[in-house]
């Protein structure tokens, strides 16, 4: 049998003496079974680790990159579809709008502020900077966008009524864009040839990489930012090509360019703010008022289907959480329980290894609440560690599985809230999971332990 | 036989532990439920991930030629470019493309066998190849002819003709003229919005739509249409092994050949495919991982635990081997012992894994678990649990009976 080691009670002792005394006490007892504790406290790390990546990336996914502004800004749907069969099953209009919809909305200003856009490309060619052309992904849109989504701006502003109203052929820039072409720096006024004119840059944006892209997600929800943004009445001036989706019901009349924009083809992300539910229903007797005005015109075959959802429906019904992570969260959860149900019955084990000491130490005077909270700081001791150890491999795992998610792996990032509520939720899972084993270690009858 | 007399005795063992006991079963219990459930998942994204595309994949690759200049043309520069392409060492075949497999981006359209506002409507997507189509990717013609240089058409960028004559995949041949009667599809007269029609000269094996979630993935229609865009997609195939290698000269030859354009995008199928497929690949790593690791846990767990039960019955072995036990029966006795905890937690594990499944599919588009994945998992957990305990009985084996005279 091996020797025990035993600290004896000499005097009275001050409360936090004896505190220190227990953690005197657990560290030894943690040290003498290096083996196990290490097994202990990998079990609870495994878990928290599980259960912290999966959460993260549940909550990269899920975040609403606008949550101060979610319940205010609303997606426009119209239903503009084929009278026999509806844009998206069962009864859905199309998520997206026509040229003429987007243009009308737009310019009755019947919200604070509104904006229609798409995604577009074409040739920039920077001569007069030295630079090889190269083919830039652009979204054309109202002047609206900028203070509707918070854009941030390093340089300049978005343009003004003005230039929306005259057609000028103003540009703003990303900042990588505004990197390549004028290295860095303040290019507000300077002059780019684009699209075979030459084009004034207004303003530059700052870093912005929304995650999820909530305004327009037709390239993937953790897609980049466009390249550049110009205003939307360019789209008919330069005949831009139609990025993003494109749905028609309607075969095009003709194939010239103004009729795919005079058609009922969709490829136009809407979006108004409205302040207060005031507001909103008097937007929504604007657009009823709107679609029965088309109605009369021959347009809007089905019956009024019009949709407002803030970015939070929005995303839900966009079901931007994938699924499968969903159901990894799911899993991890129940793996944490598996490591927390491991770790009990390891500790378990280890205490019935201890009742001759618990033994001895009530026949000198300790008594159970006193036992009880010298094998609990032991118990709270290995998950804490478990969970450092969870920390350290969570962040190892989230580094794999960022580059496993090739194109939104840069935005999975540890979030600390998350990492702390793990750690608690599972030392507390340990404490739950070793009080058993401590109490009934604790309890038993003294004399057949001392017997031992 | 005495093996099974045995349980009476080890199950009352049992008893006297029941907190760590019921620890072990539920443990079972639980990682069997997610190593069933995982395992499902996994394969199922694994089948989708490796279903076959249609076309040579390993040895495809492609790229963009982007014309920027006010004089730069389309057409000449495509067929020029062409000409070089297909003229280069090691490449098989190319053409100009509007889209492909695996490029998630393309057109798709309503197909019909008459002209009748009732007749069904089967979606198909759009391709635009010529006649190196089946040669470049590689299909299999399974009736009728491949398209001839006549019956290519030139196209506008906005000009939306259809040529006269189309190839359909077998899929698309099927859903028009029924399971049966696919091959009947050749020569036959189909209609395309809603009144165009074109005649069906052959049918290719498999081919499919540029968009893998597409419901009607296997649906395509082939039309010997060439746009010129300023911007053209050339698709090329390699001989085996040379791809990458072709990838680069040929990149920087197109570039210097004529610097009216750039060209840009150049990746390979099996690029995009990795790239469309990245969230499944992550799926089924992250879940292999996980079931891994879970594995190992438990049968550690039921390790220690064993380890655990035989330290504190060494005495009790050692009695036994005194009164006669041989070492063979000390080892069936925690071999058994396991047994008949891991068969609790199975019966268990049975009932979390169908309630796990449940709760998965009503929550999430997931298929029902298929019910021979219940005696797998059951194995499995078996396998796992009396691996985990063969040491620690080994060691129980050696405990001499002179321990029986001994206290611990």
């Amino acid at each position: 049998m091996p020797a025990k080691r035993l600290l004896i009670y000499k005097h009275k002792l001050k409360s936090h003496q004896v505190f220190n005394y227990y953690c005197r006490l657990a560290l030894l007892s943690i040290l003498g079974a290096k083996v196990h504790s290490i097994l202990t406290m990998l079990t609870i790390a495994l878990g928290i680790a599980a259960c912290t990546i999966t959460l993260t990336l549940v909550n990269s996914m899920s975040s609403n990159p606008i949550a101060h502004k979610s319940g205010q800004l609303f997606r426009v749907q119209l239903d503009n579809w084929d009278p026999n069969q509806a844009a998206i099953s069962p009864d859905l209009p199309p998520e997206l709008v026509t040229w003429t919809d987007a243009r009308n909305v737009v310019q009755a200003r019947q919200a604070k502020r509104q904006s229609a856009s798409a995604i577009t490309w074409g040739m920039v060619n920077p001569a007069e900077q030295g630079l090889t052309p190269f083919l830039a992904l652009m979204r054309v849109t109202s002047k609206d966008f900028f203070p509707m989504f918070d854009v941030p701006f390093l340089y300049g502003a978005g343009w003004d009524e003005n230039a929306e109203q005259n057609n000028d052929y103003v540009v703003v820039l990303s900042k990588e864009t505004n990197q390549r072409v004028f290295h860095g720096a303040n290019s507000v006024g300077q002059t780019l040839t684009m699209l075979g004119a030459t084009f004034t840059v207004v303003g530059v944006l700052n870093d912005w990489h929304l995650s999820p892209k909530f305004y327009d997600m037709s390239y993937g929800a953790f897609s980049d930012p466009e390249e550049m943004y110009l205003p939307l009445e360019l789209k008919a001036v330069f005949e831009l090509p139609h990025g993003g989706i494109t749905s028609c019901w309607k075969a095009v009349e003709s194939e010239r360019y103004d009729a795919f924009m005079h058609s009922e083809c969709t490829n136009f992300q809407l979006w108004v703010e409205l302040d207060n539910p005031q507001q909103k229903s008097q937007f929504a007797d604007y657009l009823t008022q709107y679609v029965q005005q088309q109605k009369s015109l021959g347009r809007f075959p089905r019956p009024l289907n019009n949709r407002l959802l803030n970015v939070a429906q929005w995303l839900e019904y966009k079901q931007v959480v994938k699924q499968d992570v969903q159901i990894m969260f799911w899993l991890s959860i129940m793996f944490l329980l598996v490591c927390l149900i491991n770790a009990a019955s390891l500790l378990s084990a280890k205490l019935h290894t201890k009742h001759s000491e618990i033994g001895l130490r009530r026949a000198l005077g300790a008594n159970f609440s006193q036992i009880l909270m010298q094998y609990s700081l032991e118990v709270v001791f290995i998950g804490l560690c478990g969970g450092v150890i969870g920390i350290i491999l969570a962040l190892v795992g989230l580094q794999g599985v960022a580059s496993l998610y090739a194109g939104y792996g840069r935005l999975i990032e540890l979030d600390i809230p998350i990492a702390l509520g793990v750690i608690l939720l599972a030392v507390m899972g340990t404490i739950i999971a070793g009080l058993v084993p401590v109490y009934t270690a604790c309890r038993p009858v003294l004399a057949t332990q001392l017997k031992q | 036989m005495n093996l099974l007399l045995n349980i009476g005795p080890i199950f009352r063992a049992l008893l006297q532990q029941k907190f760590s006991a019921i620890l072990v079963v539920i443990q079972v219990a639980i990682t069997m439920a997610i190593i069933t459930n995982g395992v499902a998942i996994t394969w199922d994204r694994y089948v989708h991930i490796e279903r076959e595309s249609g076309i040579d994949e390993p040895n495809l690759f492609f790229l963009t030629s982007s014309g920027f200049s006010q004089d730069f043309n389309p057409r000449a520069s495509i067929e020029q470019d062409l000409a070089l392409i297909r003229g280069t060492d090691g490449v098989i075949d190319a053409l100009q493309a509007n889209s492909f497999p695996l490029s998630d981006s393309g057109n798709w359209y309503e197909i019909q066998t008459s002209p009748e506002s009732g007749a069904q409507l089967i979606p198909a997507a759009s391709y635009k190849f010529d006649e190196h189509g089946i040669n470049t990717f590689g299909l299999t013609l399974l009736a009728g002819e491949n398209f001839n240089q006549q019956d290519t058409l030139w196209l506008d960028e906005a000009d939306s003709q259809w040529p006269s004559h189309v190839l359909l995949s077998r899929a698309t041949a099927a859903a028009l003229f029924g399971d049966q009667q696919w091959q009947k599809a050749v020569g036959k007269t189909i209609y395309v919005n809603h009144n165009t029609p074109i005649i069906v000269k052959g049918i290719v094996e498999q081919l499919y739509a540029p968009w893998v979630d597409w419901a009607h993935v296997e649906q395509t229609i082939i039309s010997p249409a060439r746009v010129t865009h300023n911007s053209a997609r050339y698709v090329i195939r390699t001989q085996p092994g040379r791809r990458d290698e072709i990838m680069q000269t040929l990149t920087a030859t197109l570039a210097k050949m004529n610097t009216q354009r750039v060209i840009r995008k150049v990746k390979s199928i099996q690029q995009a495919k990795d790239e469309i497929y990245a969230a499944d690949i992550a799926t089924v790593s992250i879940l292999l991982i996980v079931i891994i690791v879970l594995a190992f846990v438990t049968a550690m767990g039921v390790a220690g635990l064993a380890s655990f039960n035989i330290n504190k019955r060494r005495q009790q072995i050692g009695i036994r081997r005194a009164l006669g036990a041989s070492k063979r029966q000390i080892l069936h006795h925690f071999m058994l012992e396991n047994a008949l905890l891991c068969a609790m937690g199975v019966l268990l594990g049975s009932i979390v894994t169908l309630g796990l499944n449940v709760f998965l599919v009503s929550q999430y588009a997931l298929v029902p678990l298929p019910l021979y994945y219940l005696p797998l998992g059951i194995v499995s957990l078996f396998l796992i649990s009396q691996l985990a305990v063969i040491k620690p009985a080994y060691r129980a084996m050696g405990v001499s009976p002179a321990m029986a005279t001994r206290s611990n």
